[in-house]
């Protein structure tokens, strides 16, 4: 072997090394999560985990997209993912228990006072042909539609429920879907969605009725699932934060924050 | 070479005055209290964990108990050995030191006394029966695919019939499997057709 090719291999070798592990350590479980889950669910429920059952979680936030990925590609034992799995993760080993919902709500800041939009509406305003807030009955005031990225879970979500054949248009991105609802609540006319358990942490939020049905509601139409991700099926300390999620004192937690259990 | 003979002369003596130091100062040291662990054995059982079993088609719900671990902790009281550098300082004088050390060590542990045993829960879990089938279970299945959620009990051989949850007209090909423990809902296990039906 030549001296390049031992100065490769030792190289090889040390990258190989410095590969995240994904058990760092016994009783820790390293987890991706969406950040509309981590903020729905609150920062509580690790420390109540951690007393609970003793064990760590080591919480690391993207979108559900990214965290998928990070499951598949080995960086992390868990995903919480607002996205359902496609064929191709499923054919790779990916299990998604489904364990609670939450409405995803139309949000604009609080001096838009109007309180209902019908199903077209919200279609034609994300899509940009309602302009000004003046046409479905607002003050005159332009439209600024903010979305999360594309790779969030609630972007996919919302544009497969609510927009049909329309393009999704936007005047702002921000990072994540919780980022969306802190900026709509600082920018005049500004319109977003996001899922209602975040957006009943801001005051000067305002949330709309879709045709009159208040979200959570039968046959509210914008709902999201969330979900646990685990490569194959969970086993040792995964299962064990799985088991945690089903328990009595965690689906009360998930109903006070007005997520809906979907096991029990 | 005056100056080489003295400092010769000290560290001989040093070395002389040295001997049987490390004995003498275990002896003369007070006694302290250890608590050392002694044998595992099973304690309150806590919980089961349940598995399930395919086997042609069939599934079974069997358990094995779990139960804590205890570990037995005797309080002990004895000498601890001392003067370790002072023994290494002997070595030269045709390795007295380790005679001295190992003097001083079969001194300490020849000072031990047993003060009392308890038992006490060693923070693990362990098995503590063997498997059985579990008849009479509270089962829950989820659909994933269509989001419906069904509820059963094992039967008397702990089967659960899921038949009719794979016929052709059912679109669902993956179940979560789960029991129902009081409050609680434990994970078992996933049954997924989706490559296989």
């Amino acid at each position: 072997m030549s001296p390049r090719n031992n100065a490769l291999f030792v190289l090889l070798i040390a990258l190989s090394c410095l590969l995240p592990a994904s058990v760092s350590a016994q009783g820790m479980v390293n987890a991706s999560c969406s950040s509309q889950i981590a903020e729905a669910f609150g920062k509580t429920v690790l420390n109540d985990f951690k007393q609970t059952t003793g064990l760590n979680v080591t919480l690391h936030i993207f979108s559900s997209q990214v965290s998928i990925n990070r499951l598949k590609n080995g960086f992390c034992e868990l995903a919480a993912s607002a996205l359902p799995l496609s064929p191709e993760d499923r054919k790779q080993g990916l299990v998604a228990i489904p364990i609670c919902k939450d409405p995803m709500v139309v949000i604009a800041c609080t001096e838009i006072p109007v309180g209902d939009l019908s199903l077209t509406e919200v279609r034609r305003l994300f899509s940009g042909n309602i302009p000004n807030w003046k046409e479905v009955g607002g003050p005159d005031l332009p439209v600024r539609i903010i979305t999360p990225v594309k790779e969030t879970g609630a972007y996919v979500n919302f544009v497969r429920q609510a927009m049909g054949a329309s393009q999704m248009k936007f005047d702002y991105q921000a990072a994540h879907s919780s980022s969306a609802v802190e900026a709509v609540s600082h920018i005049p006319g500004a319109l977003s969605f996001a899922t209602r358990s975040v957006v009943a942490k801001y005051d000067n939020v305002k949330i709309f009725t879709i045709d009159g049905l208040e979200p959570g509601s039968e046959d509210y139409p914008y709902t999201q699932t969330f979900s646990l991700v685990t490569r194959g099926q969970p086993s040792g300390v995964v299962r064990e934060v799985l088991n945690y999620t089903l328990s009595e004192k965690a689906r009360a937690n998930m109903t006070r924050r007005g997520l809906t259990p979907l096991i029990q | 070479m005056y100056l080489k003979r003295t400092i010769g002369l000290i560290w001989l003596s040093s070395l002389l005055l040295a001997m049987g130091c490390a004995s003498a100062l275990t002896m003369s040291a007070p006694r302290v209290e250890e608590t050392r662990t002694g044998d595992k054995g099973v304690g309150q059982r806590i919980n089961a964990v349940y598995m399930l079993e395919e086997d042609e088609g069939i599934y079974t719900l069997t358990r094995q108990p779990y139960c804590k671990e205890t570990i037995e902790e005797i309080q002990i009281s004895r000498k601890r050995p001392r003067g370790f550098i002072i023994a290494l300082c002997e070595l030269p004088l045709y390795g007295l030191g380790a005679v001295d050390y190992l003097m001083a060590k079969i001194y300490a542990n020849a000072s031990e006394e047993e003060l009392g045993r308890l038992m006490a829960d060693s923070g693990d879990v362990i098995p503590c029966g063997d498997v059985e089938n579990a008849p009479g279970e509270k089962v829950l299945l989820q659909f994933p695919d269509s989001g419906r959620l069904k509820n059963l009990l094992t039967d008397e051989n702990a089967v659960i019939q899921l038949d009719e949850c794979f016929k052709k007209s059912c679109r669902d090909l993956q179940i979560h499997v789960f029991v129902k423990k009081e409050n609680d809902i434990l994970y078992i296990s996933t049954i997924d057709k989706t490559y296989t039906h």
